[in-house]
């Protein structure tokens, strides 16, 4: 780590922080749009039902995961807005994360279905398309949580934590999502 | 990498080797990245280096390489984990070879890559043409080749030329100057955007050397599903184009809505970036699906997943990629249109007529875009979609009708000066009409069901691509030349090569359209002798058309070097890139700049510099 660093970022104007916001959320449209292609694919290709042999446990244990891990980031968000330190807990965030995608890659691997279905070729679409997602929120959490750690936020410019909650919010919402349309329709 | 003015002065005497450096790393890095990966992957899988998985993989990891070896790890990933940025920008001609967050700079860098990427997809057509001017296969070796060389030229004239001229390289130069605002919203992001538009243009122009890709653009299942790596390598590259894309769409609506200068409100938005606006709503909500699409495509072919082939639907592509599809043929002419309003006022000196209008056809043009791709399926969907889509599709040609209501109506009792820009605009706006009117005609499911995959097609596509979007592209070229290069072109020749590009352009397609009604199919290399004739003639004007755009693009780029320097404001213009220096500074203008009237009000009482 650099000394450089160590500088708390300037103040963000309102419209700035207005800018941000409304940007972030063209982002989330995107994102959006995707999840919609691949849900709606998943009845177009295999209309609703579920192969007996979808690891529901696992399902379970993905979703209370990212779910519990709403936890620590909004409470980082809003230690950042009183200027606390926001990094242990931005991190822990990224942990259950990083479980979560553990947990993604062992249903995989143990399969009980074929990839070639017409379940499971949306199934593992879905599901790997968002644990892509979730890579890139551990990613992005655990730098964002260095950089607090270190210091660079404050009460007034912490967007990088806000950010950071907004996608989070979105990863963890399309999950329930997935769950409820891969795991219980 | 840390360096101060004064060692940057000394490097830009050392050369040419200094300005590339970046350049030069970012490709060692991609070659590494891409070889390297591709080499291990058919290592351990004991696959050949030309097939699917090395060439995914090295696509992949070349991609990591490059983006990252043209600065963009100094810029941006250092940044982002704690590390002080420490990416020199470079000066002068050497900060166009480098990652920059300049939005002029990354506008001329999106002008320049799809000005050659349009070249060298022409020079894919001119050899379509070639083969084409005899019935009989006699230029390439068999038609698998010919296939190849549509695909090649196809995919990138549509998702890396039109799509990109002026949404990437005048909508990142103007946008902002057009707002007022001194950059883009997020400049970084802006300045990655450009680095992943150049190896999707790669992937696609270099698959013929990994087997390349018999589907043409659409990449028609399950043909793709059995095709050979090439296959790969269009979907990768059309991935990576959108990605582009879309990073510039959410660049250009958040420049739009959160950074325009005081006085500027929504209704008094310059045309042309309403234009902008509109095409990257179009962007951000269709991009994402298509992105999607092509993943399924590659796990088809991958992971042994059954989306499309005989298995799954194949329909099911056609409907993602028109999906996409179609909102992009408004993506490409939106900006035109834009454009055709912001020149025809000018030479006209005089306001523009029902800008109102013109904005709700825009807003009318992107609502109904989203619920018209059924058309490009008339003969594979069900019948029940074929009415429904049909109506829609006729539809659209009312707000597109606003269009040319404020293109005539500025016309009309103006005081019509008739320089190149103008001549290539009002061309562009005669030449979409007929590129209109037989869409129309291809919008009535009767008529279709005759005239699907024949020459009528492609001659009315390519009326309504060339003919109103490069046509308007290359009038805004010329209109924008004096502000991006600080100098003016040579009239004379301007003048020459736009009615060499207009009569090429006219007599190439409506040759087409007689082609089409005889019966000429599209997409096959050898045909009967008695349409022998009329492909003769096409390919001559084909030609002619393909030397015209050597011509003019050559105009600009000699006068680049030699024109005389152009002042702030040589066309009398009100928008505010007019309205700073030739080319503009860093920050755009001297000061932030307040607006008080409108910028379409031309006329004797009030007096525009320069205007005469």
């Amino acid at each position: 780590m650099t000394a450089q660093s160590a500088h708390a970022a300037p103040a963000l104007s309102d419209r700035q922080r207005r800018m941000y916001r409304g940007s972030f959320f063209l982002f989330i449209i995107a994102e959006t749009m995707i999840f919609v292609t691949l849900f709606s694919t998943r009845f177009l290709m295999a209309y609703s039902g579920h192969p007996d042999t979808v690891n529901q446990m696992n399902g379970i244990i993905v979703t209370a995961l990212l779910v519990v891990s709403l936890w620590p980031m909004f409470s980082a968000l809003s230690r950042a807005r009183k200027g606390e330190n926001a990094g242990n807990r931005l991190w822990l965030t990224a942990l259950l994360g990083a479980i979560a995608i553990a947990f993604v890659v062992y249903d995989w691997a143990t399969l009980g279905f074929s990839v070639g279905s017409r379940y499971g070729e949306t199934y593992v679409l879905s599901t790997a398309y968002h644990a892509v997602h979730i890579a890139l929120g551990v990613v992005g959490l655990a730098a964002v949580g260095s950089l607090a750690r270190q210091g660079n936020y404050s009460a007034e410019n912490h967007w990088p934590v806000e950010a950071g909650a907004i996608f989070w919010g979105f990863v963890v919402l399309t999950w329930v999502l997935l769950y409820v349309i891969f795991f219980q329709m | 990498m840390t360096e101060t003015s004064a060692t940057r002065a000394v490097e830009n005497e050392r050369g040419w080797f200094d300005a590339w450096a970046p350049m030069l790393r970012a490709a060692l890095w991609a070659g590494i990245g891409y070889f390297g990966a591709s080499w291990i992957v058919a290592m351990l899988t004991g696959m050949r280096i030309d097939t699917e998985w090395p060439v995914v993989a090295g696509y992949c990891f070349g991609t990591a390489g490059w983006i990252p070896g043209g600065g963009a790890y100094e810029a941006c990933v250092k940044p982002w984990f704690g590390y002080p940025g420490t990416w020199d920008e470079g000066a002068g001609i050497a900060a166009y070879y480098r990652f920059h967050t300049g939005h002029k700079m990354i506008g001329m860098q999106y002008v320049v890559t799809a000005t050659l990427t349009f070249l060298a997809a022409g020079l894919f057509a001119m050899a379509m043409r070639l083969e084409l001017a005899t019935p009989a296969l006699n230029v390439f070796g068999d038609a698998q080749q010919y296939n190849e060389a549509f695909g090649v030229h196809g995919s990138l004239m549509l998702f890396a030329v039109s799509v990109v001229a002026i949404v990437g390289g005048f909508g990142n130069y103007f946008v902002p100057i057009l707002v007022g605002a001194d950059d883009m919203t997020f400049p970084r992001l802006n300045g990655l955007s450009w680095w992943f538009l150049v190896p999707g243009v790669l992937a696609i122009l270099l698959s013929p050397l990994v087997g390349g890709f018999q589907t043409g653009w659409t990449g028609y299942e399950p043909l793709a599903s059995t095709d050979a790596a090439g296959q790969d390598l269009y979907y990768l590259g059309v991935f990576s184009l959108g990605l582009s894309s879309l990073f510039t769409a959410i660049n250009i609506i958040a420049t739009t809505l959160y950074m325009r200068a005081p006085g500027i409100s929504m209704r008094k938005l310059p045309v042309f970036v309403w234009a902008m606006l509109v095409t990257s709503v179009l962007n951000l909500l269709w991009v994402p699906v298509i992105g999607t699409g092509m993943m399924f495509g590659l796990a088809d072919r991958l992971i042994g997943t059954h989306f499309f082939d005989a298995q799954g639907i194949p329909v099911l592509w056609q409907d993602l990629f028109w999906l996409f599809g179609h909102p992009e043929v408004y993506i490409i002419m939106l900006p035109a249109w834009g454009l055709w309003l912001e020149i025809i006022p000018v030479f006209s000196q005089k306001r523009l007529f029902a800008y109102g209008w013109a904005v709700a056809g825009m807003l009318g043009v992107m609502f109904l875009s989203s619920y018209v791709w059924t058309h490009h399926m008339f003969t594979t969907t069900s019948d029940a979609r074929l009415v429904p889509f049909m109506t829609t599709t006729e539809l659209i040609s009312i707000p597109t009708g606003f269009m040319y209501i404020a293109a005539l109506g500025t016309l009309w009792q103006g005081r019509v000066r008739l320089r190149t820009p103008m001549i290539f605009a009002l061309m562009s706006v005669f030449n979409f009409l007929i590129g209109g009117f037989t869409g129309v005609f291809l919008s009535g499911v009767p008529a279709d069901f005759q005239l699907h995959n024949t020459y009528f097609v492609v001659a009315h596509f390519h009326y309504t691509i060339i003919g109103g979007m490069v046509f308007a592209w290359l009038a805004g070229m010329y209109y924008w030349f004096p502000k991006y290069s600080g100098r003016m072109y040579n009239e004379l020749i301007g003048k020459v090569s736009a009615w060499w590009v207009f009569l090429g352009f006219n007599l190439t397609f409506l040759g087409m359209f007689v082609a089409g009604f005889d019966g000429m199919n599209r997409r096959i290399a050898e045909y009967l002798p008695y349409l022998g004739g009329i492909n003769m003639w096409v390919s001559i004007w084909a030609f002619v058309l393909g030397l015209g755009f050597a011509f003019a693009l050559l105009n600009l780029f000699f006068s680049s070097f030699s024109g005389e320097k152009a002042g702030e404001n040589p066309w009398g213009g009100k928008t505010l890139e007019w309205q700073t220096a030739s080319p503009p500074p860093h920050g755009n203008f001297a000061e932030e700049p307040v607006v008080e009237g409108d910028f379409y009000t031309y006329g004797p009482d009030k007096a525009a510099g320069g205007a005469g």
